[in-house]
């Protein structure tokens, strides 16, 4: 809200106090300030009324002239260049003089200098009205037709400036809304003066009162627990006065009438909506305040024609709705040139319902929101009473004596028990007792000693959000200044708790792609829904109930995706680069419709991206992506030697056939896949390289699975014997087939005979002379060890032999 | 006799260091020390020899070969290193560029998040983690938000369908999945969970129904901050961030607590943080987060008794802090994974 520091001044005595201080105060008070905009005059140093004494034309130039001119009573006058030439001698203007500084857009200022213009010497500057920043006008001096005493500070002959705190507030402070609940913060911060208007208007209550405007008033929502109406009679719809003028517009309202000014000044006064029903249009005396019917339309007075639901109230009268209770009036009743009688309506409304219609109906209004954080219910009636007065004063006509009150204020002051030793509790540091009272004194809240270092503190009804005495240590911190809060170390007592494992984990398996020289990404969670249904089932689960666009829609199901865009980024940017990493969470469905969120790692390599190189770099290929990903389960504690990739199949990310994978989350609790990215649907996004591509998906319990200190097991310390032997088979025949076999085979033949198998690992792959088209040959070495003596070359033959034979009985040996 | 001794003994010396091949060392070692070598041959003419000479040419000949043995030996090793330096290839050119690939990068998102919790953790803080995917309850009731709250709207948050299940993310009771807007939830599992005392951080992402621009992104990074145990007082509080920035920003940084409000705290406030080691925004107050001491409510949501605990909380914007720390002027940057950017935070 905006705040005119001339209209705060109406409650709080602020006299002596900078504006510029006042705006680094209410941050510190919790109110945030947005903007500063001086209304009027600034402040200017340096420049007085002058009087022209005389005018020579200037030796050297057509349209300068050479004043003498009279700054102070007390002393000689000063001698001025002047271009202008809408004065004569005797004419009384604002005069710069030397080290005054005058405003400029740039917000600089120019300072005024004595000087020479062209060789005639000048001592300051006769000023227009634009250049001491009053307006536009610069079409030549400034002339001060009052002509006011020579020497009079400037400041002192244009008072009508003002400074306006553009205010920002957070949701608890609705009691700041207003310039008395403003005033009232500066007031206590500062040590100053509060007061609140006298008011004279101090009516009876009656809930159907005689001679009044009203015949009766229902409330049958509790979204309205309290109305209350004054009527006044045989007003003079006219202009407001020029002072309620000024204070309006200085907080941003255009000024309507004087009646509808008065609801509004009463708003910014005491931060409570009113509003004004011409009352020849309330039909049948009767207002009804209740919920509206479902599709129940309504025209409001910006002529915007809304269909309702039943979560709006209403304000009724006998026959139709007239306003959409705390939010905005209707067309159809409002104040015109001809009213004569007039219904103030002051109400409270629930601040839930208030907000929920604003929101519903994209429609804010300085009224809406104040009842929206909480409008000070007590201060309902207050309001009322002030707005009776100010219409007396500004439009006459009559108060009916007798006020309509139906309902009752649906929070009331409340007592608060405080110790000095909880404040300093919580604090931390010294909170005098004195100073505890005064500070709540002085925010208007009652104050009485329960002794003992202890208080009944009474908080009155505008303050909705001090309830516990947490609230009040804030008011106190609030009070005296954060800045008294002193500067002690950090005391931390050591806790048996480490690190979540899913955090070490993600720190690893980053720093351990890095090190492979991948960079790490970061992607958007969300994602195209259309996009994702053609790459992964069941993603349609994963989109969200209120997405903002169409192209975040949807869970990521995955991370390749993101890493992809990274890569197409890259790619059209001519970036050189080896393959792209990130850590995240995904989401996937399951058969059933439930989604799991897992965490994944996901890498991708991109063949020939990399910086062109005095010497051809390796190309990545699949079982660079398998290093990574077994590398990666390894990293998250999942021996990848144990366990069986098969090829993946029906999964359109990946290239059929050059693609695999093994796990479930379901079942073991993580999955992993790696291969090449669909050459498809790379060349859908534009990417022309071939990528392989790796994911570990991971519920994330998985990253803490409680793993004891490893057992160290003895090695031999005998030398090993090897031997190599070739298999030819089928090209399709997976090679773990062979060497698994080699293992079982090994294990029967060296049963008994002291030693066995220690490995068998495939050493080459051939294809090509001596083997058969559509086959391949495995070459294996088998190493063997005993764990009690060096082997003998006749005992490993023996052995080796026997495998060689067993083995070629289903399978083709090759000569070595 | 002993003439013939010195002159193998000099052809041994002449002849060994200029042998080129291992072939010809050993044609050289044969003829002196092997069986028909002539120091061998030598050898066995010292019977025939008087007695009193016998001890002094056996002397001559042991003396010629200890000398001639390690010659062998050098002629081998030197041939043989010449051999294998063979295997190092052609002499480098210091000025090319290295060959592999270079290092890649941590994120600086990523290194942001781990640069705060490794100075959190040095206060004594460990990483708490949580989904991304949250309940209206953890993120918005437990943490003291009325039920009508704007952060609550559709309108702030994204939410996720009424029929949507998560098997792995567990309700309070019938309310709806959503997005979490901020890492506070992570506060109410941990301290549902663990209980107190309690002294955890945690990084992550949070969500808002924010349009994309330079200072909004559709998800970003908080590192939530919580302490609770027995007598933890506001000077706390004051104390843990003015070590933060201190370590973030260099010793001249210092902090200021702006009176706000938060549902989750009581008292709230904003923190801004001044450093002389910022640029060309050093010396200024600068807003940073939010922050205050844990909202009994909040406690009494986790179980835990308001009257025997007390804590503080505060969540830090990572982009934010990464922003400012490298003067990055678009959040955009950090979404966008040019490398040309991505390269720029090669810090550990």
């Amino acid at each position: 809200m905006k705040a005119s520091l001339k209209w705060l001044n109406k409650y709080a005595d602020l006299g002596g106090i900078s504006a510029e201080e006042i705006a680094e105060a209410l941050p510190m008070l919790g109110l945030e300030v947005e903007s500063v905009e001086t209304l009027g005059l600034k402040q200017l140093d340096r420049v007085v009324v002058g009087e022209i004494l005389s005018r020579e034309p200037h030796p050297d130039s057509d349209h300068l002239g050479v004043c003498m001119v009279k700054v102070s009573p007390d002393s000689d006058p000063i001698q001025i260049v002047c271009g202008a030439s809408n004065y004569k001698v005797g004419d009384r203007v604002p005069v710069a003089l030397a080290g005054a500084k005058l405003p400029t857009e740039d917000g600089k200022g120019f300072e005024i200098k004595v000087s020479k213009l062209r060789g005639v010497e000048s001592n300051g500057m006769m000023c227009s009205a634009r250049e001491l920043g009053l307006g536009q006008d610069h079409s030549g001096l400034l002339i001060l037709e009052s002509r006011p005493e020579i020497g009079t500070p400037i400041n002192d002959v244009f008072t009508d400036s003002d400074t306006v705190f553009e205010i920002e507030l957070t949701a608890n402070r609705g009691d700041c809304l207003s310039h008395i609940g403003i005033a009232r913060e500066l007031a206590a911060k500062f040590g100053r003066q509060f007061k609140k208007p006298e008011l004279k208007y101090n009516p009876k209550y009656s809930a159907a009162p005689a001679g009044g405007l009203l015949e009766s008033v229902e409330l049958k929502t509790p979204n309205c627990p309290m109305y209350c109406a004054v009527s006044v009679k045989g007003v003079k719809i006219a202009p407001s006065p020029e002072w309620m003028r000024r204070d309006l517009e200085a907080a941003g309202l255009r000024s309507i009438n004087n009646v509808v000014d008065v609801t509004n000044y009463v708003l910014m006064e005491y931060g409570q909506p009113l509003h004004a029903f011409d009352a020849r249009r309330i039909s049948g005396g009767k207002i009804i305040v209740r919920q509206a019917e479902e599709g129940e339309k309504i025209q409001t007075l910006d002529e915007k024609i809304h269909t309702l639901s039943t979560d709006v109230t209403l304000i009724c009268d006998g026959s139709r709705a007239v306003a959409m209770a705390g939010v905005m009036g209707g067309l159809n009743s409002e104040v015109e040139d001809d009213t004569a009688d007039v219904v103030i309506e002051a109400a409270y409304f629930n601040p839930g319902n208030i907000r929920s219609t604003s929101r519903k109906y994209s429609i804010s209004t300085d009224s809406s929101y104040r009842f929206a954080r909480d409008v000070d219910p007590q201060g309902t009636l207050e309001a009322a009473r002030r707005a009776a007065d100010l219409i007396a004063e500004t439009a006459g006509g009559e108060i009916v004596e007798t006020a309509c009150l139906v309902g009752s204020a649906p929070r009331a002051a409340r007592d608060i028990e405080i110790s000095r030793k909880f404040i300093e509790d919580s604090i931390g540091f010294e909170a005098p007792s004195e100073e505890i009272e005064r500070v709540f004194r002085s925010l208007g809240f009652g104050v009485e000693s329960a002794g003992d270092g202890k208080w009944k503190v009474n908080v009155p009804t505008f303050r909705s959000d001090v309830d516990r005495p947490v609230d009040l240590v804030e008011e106190y911190v609030r009070m005296i200044g954060s800045d008294r809060i002193p500067e002690v170390p950090v005391i931390s007592q050591a806790l048996i708790r480490d690190d979540d494992p899913l955090y070490k984990y993600n720190c690893a398996a980053a720093d351990y792609l890095c090190s492979r020289g991948l960079n790490e990404c970061q992607n958007y969670t969300l994602k195209d829904s259309s996009k994702q249904a053609l790459l992964y089932a069941g993603s349609e689960l994963l989109k969200l109930a209120n997405p903002l666009t169409s192209d975040q829609d949807s869970l990521r199901a995955s991370l390749i995706d993101g890493l992809l865009d990274a890569a197409a980024t890259n790619l059209s940017n001519a970036n050189g680069f080896f393959g792209f990493f990130e850590n995240g969470e995904i989401f996937r469905p399951d058969a059933s419709g439930e989604i799991s969120e897992l965490s994944a790692t996901a890498f991708i390599l991109v063949s020939g991206a990399s910086e062109t190189s005095w010497r051809e770099p390796a190309r990545p290929d699949f079982y660079a992506a398998k290093r990574l990903a077994c590398d990666l389960l390894s990293i998250l504690g999942v021996d990848a030697g144990r366990l069986n990739f098969s090829q993946v199949e029906g999964e359109p990310v990946w290239e059929a056939g050059f693609a695999a994978g093994c796990g479930s989350e379901k079942r073991e609790g993580f999955r992993v896949r790696f291969g090449a990215v669909s050459v498809a649907h790379l060349r859908g996004r534009g990417i022309d390289k071939t990528v392989w591509a790796g994911e570990i998906s991971f519920r994330p319990d998985v990253a803490g699975r409680k793993k004891s200190a490893e057992k160290f097991k003895a090695f031999p310390s005998f030398p090993p014997s090897s031997r190599d032997l070739a298999v030819i088979v089928e090209d399709s025949e997976p090679a773990k087939n062979v060497s698994d076999e080699i293992v079982k085979i090994a294990g029967q033949k060296t049963k008994g005979k002291g030693f066995e198998l220690e490995s068998c690992s495939i050493f080459d792959i051939y294809r090509g002379k001596g083997v058969p088209e559509g086959f391949k040959s495995l070459a294996c070495a088998l190493r063997f060890r005993s764990g009690e003596k060096t082997l003998q070359t006749e005992e490993v033959n023996g052995v080796f032999d026997a495998i060689c034979r067993e083995l070629s009985k289903k399978r083709k040996l090759r000569a070595q | 006799m002993e003439n013939k001794i010195n002159e193998i003994l000099a052809r041994a010396k002449a002849a060994l260091p200029a042998a080129k091949t291992k072939t010809e060392v050993a044609e050289i070692s044969a003829s002196i020390t092997g069986p028909k070598g002539e120091l061998t041959a030598a050898m066995k003419l010292i019977p025939t020899l008087d007695k009193a000479q016998r001890p002094v040419v056996g002397k001559l000949i042991n003396l010629a070969k200890s000398q001639i043995e390690p010659l062998i030996a050098e002629a081998y090793a030197r041939l043989e290193n010449a051999e294998m330096a063979k295997a190092l290839g052609d002499k480098p050119d210091a000025t090319l560029p290295p060959c592999g690939e270079a290092r890649g990068t941590i994120h600086p998102l990523t290194a942001t998040i781990r640069k705060i919790c490794d100075i959190f953790k040095r206060a004594g803080f460990t990483v708490a983690e949580a989904s991304d995917l949250e309940t209206e309850w953890y993120c918005f009731d437990a943490l003291n938000t009325p039920a009508n709250h704007p952060a609550r709207d559709a309108q702030d948050t994204l939410f996720m369908p009424r029929r949507a299940k998560v098997s792995n993310v567990s309700k309070h009771a019938d309310e709806l999945y959503l997005l979490r807007s901020h890492t506070s939830s992570v506060q109410i599992r941990a301290m549902m969970k663990e209980g107190a005392p309690i002294r955890i951080m945690a990084p992550g992402r949070a969500f808002r129904r924010d349009t994309v621009d330079a200072t909004h992104s559709a998800n970003f990074h908080q590192i939530e901050c919580l302490c609770v145990d027995r007598g933890v007082k506001l000077t706390d509080l004051k104390a843990i961030l003015d070590y933060l920035f201190k370590n973030l920003f260099g010793k001249s940084a210092r902090t200021r607590l702006r009176p706000s409000f938060f549902p989750f705290t009581e008292p709230s406030f904003e923190v801004d943080f001044m450093s002389s080691d910022i640029g060309r925004l050093s010396g200024r107050w600068i807003e940073i987060m939010g922050c205050g001491m844990v909202d009994p409510n909040v406690l009494e949501n986790v179980g835990l008794d308001p009257k025997e605990y007390s804590g503080y909380a505060f969540g830090l914007g990572v982009e934010r802090v990464a922003m400012l720390m490298h003067s990055i002027d678009d959040i955009r940057h950090f979404y966008a994974n040019d490398v040309r950017f991505l390269r720029q935070f090669r810090s550990r």
